[in-house]
């Protein structure tokens, strides 16, 4: 029998080391990312974004509403919103959207926003100058605070506050 | 019958381990992308609170530069605390009618920056004019001004210099001529003026007033008080009207701005002559404080710097 020599098959050591640094760096990148992921993750758990944006309805609500004041009650529901006055000391439950529809959310009933409206001096936003609403005109040197309380279950979720102008 | 003959043999396995090689590259590539991605995802997704917060307080940060300008405030530089972060506000003059404002808020790692250009004109809207300093000034030095108070009517006079209406005064004047202008005590003062309607002013039968040497091109000037004038009065009035409240009838002109806080609206008697042809200046010795955000910009956000190395340094795979 005759025949030529087979080169040996298998890989090189050189084939085996760039092998191996690829798969570190696949090892690697998967950690990396799986690391990222945690954080953004652990992040969201610390800091829930559902009840900001329940509090920013209220935000984008209150910026529609007329400064001059109404004189109704503090609002507990979409028909009691007249006027920015109104929501000094409303409380809704289910919480209220922007547009005064129910907000879509899972558990509505469990939400609740209160409102608080307080009048500051521009020269002063440290202390209010009245802790309940008061008519300012345009060109005062009054802004108005907007604070919304979140709870859920009747634990607080958060506290969240704007300036608004007159 | 056995014959001898060579042995084909595959082709070797170096293409094989050539496209695992490449596969893991790819997968690599892959996989760093996505890690980058997750990195980046919970500081800039608008599912983040830094995000909402940052942009919130800048909304906070315009809200204050806005007010400061519509209630006449000056240039610069202000921290302000909004929600739970703090903002900087910068107004700047950049032109006689025309302010800057730069609203810087960061929350966490990440900045929003609004920038905005407000024009300051004088269109007064339900915001009432203002004496300057030098102006008040010019009609308290004023020896021929005549203060009025309580309740009077006067008839077939002429004044020939200010009339004062001092706090509370309800006044008629019924064929009188003024040969200066009318401005109320309270306005003599920096606002807000106490009570709307606290000067009555009635204009009856007929009454020419201004032009006024003292406060060019003011005629009335009682933006604490109401004027009215009564039907069938014939009225001419030079120079800016300014009221609270206003009840126009009768028959003359008024040839410059008619302004008042309350909802008016002046008869067809009344002739405005020059209105529309072009816009009527305001006298300087009044300050107009309202004003008009013209333009406004959201500047794209620098990264910082290691996060525009990581960038940078990434190899994007192959095609």
């Amino acid at each position: 029998m005759t025949g030529r020599a087979q080169p040996t098959a298998g890989m090189t050591l050189l084939e085996v080391l760039v092998g191996t640094v690829i798969v570190s760096l696949v090892v690697l990148s998967a950690g990396w990312a799986l690391a990222g992921a945690n954080d953004s993750k652990q992040i969201h758990a610390e800091e829930p974004i559902d009840a900001a944006l329940i509090a920013k309805e209220m935000y984008e609500l209150a910026l529609r509403q007329d400064t001059s004041g109404s004189g109704d009650p503090p609002a507990t529901n979409a028909a009691g919103v007249q006027g920015l006055d109104s929501l000094d000391g409303a409380s809704f439950c289910p919480p209220l959207a922007a547009s005064l529809a129910p907000l879509s959310v899972s558990d509505a009933l469990q939400w609740r926003q209160d409102v608080d409206v307080q009048v500051f001096d521009l020269a002063n936003l440290d202390a209010p100058a009245s802790e309940a609403f008061a008519p300012a005109t345009d060109s005062s040197s009054k802004l108005y605070r907007l604070t919304v309380d979140v709870s859920f279950r009747g634990l607080a979720e958060g506290t969240w506050w704007w300036w608004i102008n007159p | 019958m056995v014959v001898d003959q060579p042995v084909k043999r595959r082709a070797q396995s170096g293409y094989v381990l050539m496209v695992v090689l490449l596969l893991a590259g790819l997968m690599v590539a892959t996989t760093a992308a996505y890690a980058r991605h997750a990195m980046l995802d919970w500081r800039v997704s608008t599912a983040s609170l830094w995000v909402h917060e940052s942009r919130e307080s800048a909304s906070s940060g315009m809200a204050f530069a806005k007010q400061v300008l519509a209630s006449g405030g000056s240039c610069g530089t202000t921290e302000v605390v909004a929600g739970d972060n703090t903002v900087t506000v910068e107004i700047t003059e950049a032109g006689p009618d025309e302010r800057s404002i730069r609203v810087d808020a960061t929350s966490g790692q990440l900045g929003s920056t609004v920038i905005a250009t407000a024009d300051v004109f004088g269109l007064p809207g339900n915001v009432l004019p203002s004496l300057t300093a030098a102006g008040a000034a010019s009609v308290l030095s004023d020896g021929s001004a005549v203060k009025l108070s309580g309740k009077q009517t006067l008839t077939g006079q002429t004044y020939a210099g200010t009339l004062i209406l001092a706090k509370g005064a309800d006044i008629t004047l019924s064929d009188v001529v003024v040969q200066g202008a009318i401005v109320s005590e309270t306005a003599l003062s920096a606002p807000p003026y106490a009570e709307p309607d606290e000067v009555k002013l009635t204009l009856a039968a007929g009454a020419r007033v201004g032009p006024s040497s003292v406060l060019a091109d003011c005629g009335i000037f009682i933006p604490d008080g109401a004027l009215t004038v009564q039907a069938g009065c014939s009225v001419e009035v030079h120079g800016v009207v300014v009221a609270a409240s206003l009840d126009v009838q009768g028959t003359g002109s008024m040839d410059s701005h008619v302004v008042a806080a309350q909802p008016f609206a002046l008869p067809a008697g009344i002739d405005r002559p020059g209105l529309g042809r072009s816009p009527l200046d305001w006298p300087s010795a009044l300050t107009c404080s309202s004003f008009g955000v013209a333009r406004l910009a959201f500047p794209p956000q620098a990264p910082p710097d290691g996060e525009l190395a990581a960038i940078e340094a990434f190899d994007f795979p192959a095609e």
